[in-house]
């Protein structure tokens, strides 16, 4: 682009040998033992390319969680120590930055509350695209928001957008299958059993504590203090 | 041929042709993940995912299976006539998505390296393969096909200098060139992140 012409890199036997072999091996698919970041990057990029079809973003982010981040999350702390910065970015990241990985991990509640507020978004774009007759794009918006509500952690929460989003696809699944729209009423809420008044009938205890049932993995260290200084 | 021994490509190439659906589907199902991985590398992600791209894939493989009958008459290897159907079918796409929305690669652009994570490669490599589509873009398009059909499709040098027109040996050195080209790249992130 607007760099200078460099002169033409000749390769020697040796280069060529070796540029080659390591090719192959990427083509199919072997990680390959060693330093070069290039050959790394490279190998991650290729997994990258072969996830499944479908569902892709969600498969995405449950590999990077187990096989990538904890790296990130080792580089991202130890940088941490010194500086802060990491952790302002990955306490305030969105689900589509490359630190949103490590706000899952470390900062569960934000990570709940900021999925909840982006699947609400993605559902009321659904909403518009079904409207709007963009039947593909309403589905992949409710993929997405499907995928964000797992990780929301209140329950109470949780079942209010899966009740947004079941009603919204009913509405598209009946606008894909060209049959009459049925009930729009929530038939299948992959939640606990909500009682027909629409109050939790089950005497779980979760409502009482708005926390949500699961235990944080993590004593939250002594960081939350930094945070909302830095953050806006 | 013989009993349950697998077919050869050329024999269900062969069959496919013909048209029996048998060898029609076994040639597709064996063909398309080479083809989305293709066509994702080609096209990158947007918004994260590769929707787009997969969507660009299934019409190669549509195409594909329109364009098969005639396959004897073009003369060409069998993964020269796959993957010259897939370079149109992205080359269109790609002008659909400048007369439209921007697609792929700039998706990746302004996602910089957060913070300083150090020395440790694993995050540099990371940040570098989301990245990569866009560097590819950098390279020159016979050196990016080269990576990306090396790579992502997983053909050999020979089989890349049937599909591009050119010798096994001229593609080795071009791609010699290409991953120079990456590595330079790859060391002044390092610089970037250091600084």
């Amino acid at each position: 682009m607007s760099e200078p012409q460099l002169p033409t890199f000749e390769p020697d036997e040796a280069t060529l040998a070796r540029d080659d072999a390591l090719l192959d091996a990427l083509g199919s698919g072997v990680k390959l033992p060693g330093e070069d970041t290039l050959a790394m990057a490279l190998y991650m990029w290729r997994e990258d390319l072969s996830a499944p079809p479908k569902a892709v973003a969600a498969e995405r982010a449950r590999r990077k969680k187990r096989r990538i981040t904890w790296s990130i999350i080792a580089a991202a702390l130890a940088a941490t120590l010194g500086t802060g910065a990491t952790v302002a970015a990955a306490s305030s990241a969105q689900p589509d930055s490359p630190l949103w990985p490590i706000t899952q991990w470390v900062y569960p509640e934000r990570a709940s509350t900021t999925s909840a507020a982006v699947a609400k978004e993605r559902i009321a774009d659904a909403q518009t695209a079904v409207d709007e007759q963009h039947l593909p794009e309403a589905k992949k918006l409710l993929d997405e928001a499907e995928t964000l509500i797992a990780n929301v952690t209140s329950l109470l929460e949780k079942e209010a957008l899966m009740a947004d989003l079941q009603r919204v696809r009913a509405v598209l699944n009946a606008l894909v299958t060209g049959t009459a729209a049925p009930d729009p009423a929530p038939t299948a809420i992959p939640t606990p059993a909500t009682a027909p008044g629409g109050v939790p009938a089950t005497p779980t205890p979760s409502p009482a504590k708005s926390g949500g049932p699961l235990p944080l993995p993590l004593p939250t260290i002594s960081l939350p203090p930094l945070l909302p200084t830095i953050l806006p | 041929m013989g009993g349950g021994a697998a077919l050869t490509e050329a024999d269900l190439v062969a069959r496919a042709v013909q048209g029996l659906p048998d060898a029609v589907e076994h040639l597709l199902a064996g063909l398309r993940p080479q083809i989305v991985r293709y066509c994702r590398a080609r096209l990158g992600p947007v918004s994260g995912a590769y929707t787009t791209a997969d969507d660009v894939a299934q019409e190669v493989c549509v195409a594909i299976l329109g364009a098969l009958p005639r396959f004897r008459d073009q003369g060409v290897p069998f993964s020269a006539f796959v993957f010259g159907i897939a370079a149109r079918k992205v080359a269109d796409a790609h002008r659909a998505a400048t007369r439209g929305f921007p697609l792929s690669t700039m998706d990746t652009v302004p996602e910089r390296a957060d913070a300083r994570p150090g020395p440790e490669q694993l995050a540099l490599a990371a940040d570098l393969s989301r990245r990569l589509s866009y560097f590819l873009g950098e390279l020159p398009e016979t050196q990016r096909e080269i990576i990306v059909l090396r790579v992502a499709v997983g053909l050999s040098a020979e089989e890349v200098g049937k599909v591009l027109g050119m010798s096994a040996a001229a593609v080795r050195v071009a791609q010699s060139r290409a991953l120079h080209r990456l590595r330079t790249i790859a060391s002044s992130l390092v610089d970037e992140m250091a600084s």
